[in-house]
């Protein structure tokens, strides 16, 4: 029996990228897919464009932005209806894949049990000498990081490995997983964006899942890599809003406390920086990102209760995995 | 108010008692000072020039690399650094072999992992840790690389390091060795400070301090041929590792790279911060002189200097056959500066000859005087009233210019309030310049300390010594051969100093005028 691939694309006002993404899907190696394509009611056309030009894609067409996280639960809710399809490849509309990267995702979750999340390496478009993304880490500091941003790219020496995170730029996501959640909900809807992704592996984590990093794998990845997006008030909101959900939903309560001085100590640092840096604005939008995601707790104390149910991790076992950046032994 | 305070502290927490350093301790600690000496010229090259200097990676990426790190305990904070300064390099084609002789299972688990990462990465446990000679002699076993890179478990590398040395040995043929330019960096490795740009290779001042260890590349057939390091010089075993190769027959060639390749960290209790703390390596170096003496033929022993731990001088003794012909351009308050000529009379020296002319004397009837001379012997000539800080001057004088490859040798010349006067003169972008002038005697610079010895260019005029063959030929008012044919160097012998009697220009009074602004001498302001 064939495994098939449901890609999943969220679009909103991205009609000028799109039409890369889509043909580097198409050339895969691997045939058996589908590609399902929300248009999180964008202003610039793109809906019909991919109507008219790929009308082989299943086009959603929703009246409300719902941004990236119940974007791709819309979609993937769409997908499990079939019941043929067993690996769900996440990818941004900024993103490219190559022609093999499939193939050589899916052959590295069939050696594994307990599969949740896989990952290429990400190299930044631009420069493809330069590395957009290795793999997801929470750090000693409580700051998810991405591991190898900016970096060299020496991919001929890596090797594949188990991961702590996953980065979901272009990933591939097993169906064993999403049908564990509660709800077959994959992504956490009240973060509109930034931030699910780190949510979803350290979820993994908990159950007691892999994530995996493939060295042969290769994608591209825009990103918001340049500076000005990453300081902008709209993405530092949500990342600070977030982050906070994060923290409060997955991680146990003896690491939190354990790593509370330094998580201050960077929260100070960081409010400096941008404090000296940017704009009045920014530093209000992330002052109020903070606050706004602590006066959240009720709703996120009630989802940590709803996840611990199955938690089958040790707290050593996550402190080693964030001091040693992502990397397990 | 700042200012106050900071003079009061001078007074109640005098800088080197245990109250002073606690204070000093305190104040980095909340913020107040810097742990290092922060020159916003340094700083303002980093950003704007340096960047612009590096070259492009090279295509042909056929020499490899092996880099050998003997880590013992080392921190999380030491060690991610120093991997990530390795795995982003231009150059691809480097191995890494990470020697770990540490105690603590919890940093051996650290470096296990992290030699994971990668392919390029050599993990070699060592069950004992018999010291760092003992430690990389293990690791250069498992070296498969044309060259190696030694470096030390704390410190970074530039991105561009291997790059530039690629390029540098694919110019130049037959190169041995290779040494670039040297930075510090501040324990949380977040600043750099206080770089040093060294000159061209120089052999008499590597005799007083080891200043190429950082960042060293050698060809591994020559590491292997002096088997590795030697654990009796634990400390200086780098400096060692070099004299010995430099002690083989033939001439070794070594080549500067003129970039800041390698950043030194100053980590508490290493002797980037103090070397006294490693009181060892002060005897190693001893050591390891002496050997390089003995097997050069050069009759000299070493010593270490007072105040000043890691520098090195040298004891000659003295060929007694050997003669000495000093000549005196003496000024015309001859009378006056009798005190001069005596001290000079005076200077025992165990040489049977010592002959002290005027150069009236000499002008006259200079056959007389040369034809006394053998080739071997020396020829002073003093053209001003200068004294002279040791008694035996005559004698280490002599002793250097016995040396193969030395060709004229002059004192460090300063004026009475402890400026330099001239130390030679060198090339600075192709263009001739006086080195060191107008600096203290004593200070530190970013190109060097100024109490090394140094190989110049030229020696200047005013005070130097020859054998009589070179003598001769050279012009009298000051040497003015620029390229010599047998490789020889001209050294300026700063172990001894001489003073001129004359006031330097500009001074008032003959105290130094920079006294004026400090506030707690007793001089008389102006």
């Amino acid at each position: 029996m064939t495994k098939r691939v449901a890609y999943i694309i969220v679009c909103w006002n991205n009609k000028d990228i799109l039409a890369e993404c889509i043909e580097s899907i198409n050339q895969q190696n691997y045939k058996d897919k589908d590609i399902y394509l929300i248009d999180n009611n964008s202003s610039d056309g793109s809906a019909d464009f991919i109507a008219t030009n790929y009308p082989e894609i299943k086009l959603i067409r929703s009246n409300k932005n719902n941004g990236f996280a119940r974007g791709n639960n819309l979609l993937i809710q769409e997908a499990l209806k079939d019941e043929k399809v067993k690996y769900f490849a996440l990818i941004n509309s900024d993103a490219r894949i190559t022609s093999d990267w499939t193939e050589k995702l899916i052959n590295e979750s069939d050696k594994h049990k307990n599969v949740a999340c896989l990952q290429g390496l990400t190299l930044d478009y631009f420069d493809h000498a330069i590395v957009d993304s290795h793999h997801i880490y929470l750090s000693v500091n409580l700051q998810s990081t991405q591991y190898g941003y900016q970096q060299s790219n020496s991919q001929q020496y890596l090797s594949s490995c188990e991961v702590m995170g996953v980065n979901a730029a272009a990933t591939i996501i097993t169906r064993e997983f999403i049908e564990e959640q509660p709800y077959n909900k994959l992504f956490d809807e009240s973060f509109f964006m930034y931030l699910e992704d780190v949510d979803v592996s350290l979820r993994a984590l908990n159950i007691g899942w892999h994530n995996y990093f493939v060295a042969e794998a290769i994608a591209y990845h825009i990103g918001s890599a340049s500076s000005k997006a990453r300081s902008s008030s709209f993405s530092l909101y949500y990342t600070a809003r977030n982050q906070v959900g994060l923290l409060l939903k997955n991680i146990p309560v003896s690491i939190l406390i354990r790593a509370c001085p330094s998580f201050l100590r960077n929260e100070y640092n960081l409010f400096i920086y941008i404090k000296s840096n940017y704009s009045k604005l920014t530093v209000f939008k992330y002052v109020q990102g903070r606050v706004v995601g602590l006066l959240r707790t009720p709703l996120y104390l009630f989802k940590r209760r709803q996840l611990q149910k199955n938690t089958k991790i040790e707290p050593n076992f996550f402190w080693t995995l964030m001091s040693s950046k992502g990397w397990v032994e | 108010m700042k200012k106050f305070l900071k003079d009061m502290s001078f007074i109640f927490f005098p800088p080197s008692s245990k109250r002073g350093k606690w204070l000093k301790r305190t104040a980095i600690r909340l913020g107040l000072t810097k742990s290092y000496i922060y020159d916003h010229h340094y700083q303002f090259w980093i950003e704007t020039s340096e960047r612009f200097m590096f070259l492009d990676p090279i295509k042909n990426k056929d020499l490899k690399f092996s880099i050998i790190v003997p880590a013992y305990n080392t921190k999380d904070k030491y060690l991610e650094p120093l991997i990530y300064s390795i795995l982003n390099q231009s150059y691809n084609n480097f191995e890494l072999i990470i020697g770990d002789a540490s105690d603590i299972p919890k940093r051996v688990n650290a470096i296990k992992n992290i030699s994971k990462r990668d392919k390029r990465i050599k993990y070699v446990r060592l069950g004992k840790n018999e010291g760092i000679s003992i430690n990389t002699n293990k690791c250069l076993d498992h070296v498969s690389g044309d060259w190696t890179v030694f470096m030390d478990h704390d410190d970074t590398l530039s991105v561009h390091a291997l790059n530039e040395v690629a390029i540098k040995i694919k110019e130049i043929s037959g190169v041995e060795i290779l040494y670039s330019d040297e930075d510090k960096l501040t324990d949380s490795g977040l600043y750099r400070h206080t770089p040093h740009f060294k000159p061209d290779w120089s052999p008499h001042q590597y005799l007083s301090c080891n200043w190429t260890s950082h960042l060293s590349v050698i060809r591994t057939d020559l590491v292997k041929k002096v088997k590795g390091l030697r654990a009796v010089c634990d400390g200086a075993q780098d400096y060692d590792l070099v004299l010995r190769l430099l002690a083989l027959p033939g001439e070794r060639q070594i080549v500067h790279i003129p970039k800041i390749l390698y950043h030194w960290r100053v980590a508490e209790g290493s002797t980037a911060d103090n070397f006294l703390k490693k009181d060892y390596a002060v005897k190693a170096g001893m050591k390891a002189l002496n050997d390089f003496l003995k097997a050069k033929e050069i009759k000299g022993k070493a010593k270490p200097i007072d105040n000043r731990p890691g520098f090195y001088d040298i004891d000659f003794t003295v060929n007694k056959e050997q003669q000495a012909l000093i000549i005196v351009n003496a000024s015309k308050d001859l009378i006056m500066n009798k005190t001069v000529i005596n001290q000079i009379k005076r200077s025992s020296s165990s040489i049977t000859k010592t002959i002290f002319i005027t150069k009236d004397e000499f002008d006259n009837n200079p056959k007389k005087y040369l034809d006394k001379l053998y080739k071997d012997d020396v020829i002073f000539s003093i053209n001003g009233n200068y004294t002279v800080n040791k008694t035996k001057w005559v004698d280490t004088l002599c002793g250097v210019l016995n040396m193969e490859n030395v060709r004229a040798v002059m004192p460090k010349i300063i004026w009475p309030d402890q400026t330099i006067k001239d130390m030679g003169i060198i090339l600075e972008a192709e263009k001739e310049t006086p080195l060191f002038k107008h600096l203290h005697c004593g200070a530190g610079t970013i190109f060097g300390h100024t109490e090394w010895i140094r190989d110049v260019v030229r020696v200047s005029g005013s005070f130097f010594a020859a054998k009589k063959e070179t003598w001769v030929n050279l012009n009298k008012d000051g040497i003015s051969q620029l390229i010599d044919e047998n490789k020889k160097y001209d050294v300026v012998w700063s172990n001894i100093i001489a003073v001129s009697v004359d006031k330097k220009p500009g001074s008032y009074q003959g105290y130094n005028p920079n006294l004026v602004t400090d506030k707690y001498s007793r001089v008389p302001r102006v």
